[in-house]
């Protein structure tokens, strides 16, 4: 058995700063952070921090003083906040079709038109895809239905949504269904099938209708009155759903945020409280498939993301203050980790990153890809992401090459910036996204798009965190996620 | 623009990655030179960021300190990790529904001590069932 090695001369145990606002902030891999001035930092670098006063417990409670290890809480922190890694894939992204009746200006989905052909999932191809999802050792799983529009291809969706409930009670695992819709295609009968069998609903809401309809082009019409009409009645059905047999899910939204959106943060913030929405998650775009071609119109820099996030989150806790409940899902999930250790299902954010360990994505045609970002960047015609088919066998997909590889490239202790870095231990690395951004999977993070993102993302959250007010909130999102 | 540092006062592998941490904003190139390892920078965007020079210096120290840091603890680090990987949290040990308070431990041991005084004085045996032969016969006769 291994034993502690003998504490040598540093106090200090291993730990990772930043300066930020004219201070600076420590972490450490076993969920502990701390704010400190440039005197204490010195102080405590060097091992003559006075033990007593306040900043030393702070630290010691941190998991930041040697000779005050709490051993079984760190491993628990760290074990917690890594937990997905020891159970399998919990994610299955169906691809039912390619084909979709709306033109995105930023579709990530690598779409094609509504009437092309051969372009839908088959139900035995849907079958072998549930199956192939079941053999994951995790003792629940989701299945999410994708596209193109799923609906567009609705006999096989209805089909599967039976046969994976079938799966389920004969294998005795836990199954959350999902479908992501722009719900042009829905109508009262799908909608009640859908509910009864307990399928949640995503759909897409970019703002106010007109950004909404430039965004999101829909030839039959206009798509924002589409998506309006069916949140008001998925809602409706979710807050009168009282003595039935079947729990209906509250509707959410998916919010990219283009070119168009910024300087629009408080407009889009109100249409989500306008709606009935309690969540909006203001996701940036991902240059890879449609919306790489067509970056120099639709896409910005970091920092103007950041400018618009700010913006947006501001104007969202000052919501907060006044009563109304809504909450921000990006913050909410690098929240999870900072503030309690624990993984927030956000599979992009993990180490490493969820691809094929935290979800595997089926194309309509049943190849397998490590996530469907991987998919996408197929259907480009490369298949560098892809771990196999749905003839294969789970444990072989899994100990794929493929898989192994972008493990491999997303541990950030492989990555010479990551690893120093102090927002480690809650960030993660997207190979794909290096792939297509640099052309490496391992990227190189010093001129990461991506990762000067999420460096001022996390900066911003930290420096939230400084205000009690601001910090009483965003733990509040944090305890209010974990009751959902 | 080219810093010439100082190899035995910075490792190698310091001056590598406080180099690299800039080195989205510009190319660098590393060299030998007369036993002192020249950093030169040239800007992406052409030109050399303002400031630079002091940048990378903080670099430096900063990498100096993360290297002995590591260093020095890489072991208790890995360690730690090891045990968080094989860590299971510690059952909760069911509470004791049925535990008695001091009082009414005294309460039974005094009910205890009754019963069997009442037994010894014959109170609740008329039949004399808990009393052995001897005590009710007496000795057995001899044959």
């Amino acid at each position: 058995m291994a034993r502690k090695p003998a504490v040598k001369k540093a106090e200090t145990p291993e730990f990772r700063f930043r300066r930020l606002d004219g201070g600076f902030l420590v972490t450490n891999d076993f969920g502990g952070h701390a704010f400190l001035s440039n005197s204490d930092f010195s102080r405590y670098s060097a091992g003559r921090l006075a033990p007593g006063g306040k900043v030393y417990d702070a630290l010691a409670a941190g998991g930041f003083v040697k000779d005050r290890l709490n051993f079984d809480n760190l491993s628990g922190n760290w074990r917690a906040r890594n937990e997905s890694v020891f159970h399998g894939t919990g994610l299955h992204i169906f691809v039912l079709t390619l084909r979709c009746n709306h033109k995105c200006a930023y579709c990530q989905s690598s779409v094609a038109g509504e009437k092309a052909k051969n372009l839908d999932m088959s139900l035995p191809v849907a079958k072998k895809s549930v199956d192939l999802a079941f053999q994951s050792p995790r003792n629940a799983i989701t299945i999410e239905f994708q596209g193109g529009e799923p609906l567009a291809n609705w006999d096989v969706l209805r089909g599967t949504i039976k046969y994976a409930r079938l799966r389920e009670k004969k294998t005795g695992k836990k199954l959350t269904l999902a479908l992501v819709s722009n719900f042009s295609l829905m109508d009262e009968a799908k909608a009640s099938f859908l509910l009864e069998n307990e399928v949640s609903i995503c759909t897409s809401l970019d703002g106010p209708e007109a950004l909404h309809n430039a965004n999101r082009t829909y030839a039959g019409g206009n798509s924002h009155k589409q998506t309006a009409k069916w949140l008001k009645y998925f809602n409706a059905r979710h807050d009168s759903q009282y003595g039935l047999k079947y729990r209906i899910f509250k509707p959410s939204a998916l919010l990219t945020v283009s070119r168009r959106s910024l300087g629009r943060g408080k407009e889009v913030v109100d249409e989500y409280i306008g709606r009935g929405l309690e969540e909006i998650f203001l996701r940036p775009l991902a240059p890879i498939g449609y919306a790489k071609k067509h970056w120099d119109s639709i896409g910005y820099t970091p920092e103007e993301f950041l400018k618009f996030y700010k913006e947006a989150l501001r104007y969202i806790l000052l919501k907060n203050k006044a009563g109304v409940k809504i909450r921000e899902k990006f913050a909410v999930m690098l929240l999870s980790k900072i503030l309690k250790s624990r993984d927030s299902g956000y599979l992009d954010m993990r180490c490493p990153c969820g691809a094929s360990v935290g979800q595997l994505a089926y194309n309509y045609n049943g190849d397998v890809y490590t996530c469907d970002e991987a998919r996408m960047v197929g259907w480009g015609g490369d298949d560098i992401f892809k771990a196999g088919t749905v003839n294969d066998k789970y444990e072989d997909i899994i100990s794929s090459p493929v898989t192994k590889t972008v493990c491999a490239s997303s541990n950030l202790e492989s990555q010479p910036l990551c690893h120093r870095c102090a927002y480690k231990p809650y960030c993660g690395v997207c190979p794909v996204v290096n792939y297509e951004a640099q052309r490496s999977i391992w990227g190189q993070m010093p001129a990461n798009y991506r990762c000067r993102l999420l460096t001022g993302l996390f900066d911003f959250l930290f420096g939230l965190l400084k205000d009690a007010k601001s910090r009483a909130i965003l733990e509040s999102w944090v305890d209010a996620g974990a009751s959902r | 623009m080219t810093i010439l540092v100082d190899p035995k006062k910075y490792s190698l592998q310091t001056i590598r990655y406080a180099a690299y941490a800039l080195s989205g904003d510009n190319h660098v190139l590393l060299a030998s030179q007369k036993g002192r390892i020249a950093v030169s920078f040239s800007g992406k965007a052409g030109g050399v960021p303002a400031g630079l020079k002091k940048l990378f210096l903080r670099e430096l120290e900063d990498e100096k300190f993360r290297e002995r840091l590591f260093a020095e603890n890489s072991e208790l680090h890995y360690w730690m990790i090891k045990r968080a990987i094989n860590y299971v949290p510690a059952e909760s040990k069911p509470k004791e529904e049925f535990g008695l308070t001091p009082e009414q431990e005294k309460e039974l041991e005094q009910l205890i001590a009754q019963v069997e005084s009442e037994i010894k004085l014959g109170k609740d045996d008329p039949k004399g069932i808990t009393k052995t032969w001897e005590q009710k016969y007496g000795k057995k006769a001899r044959r």
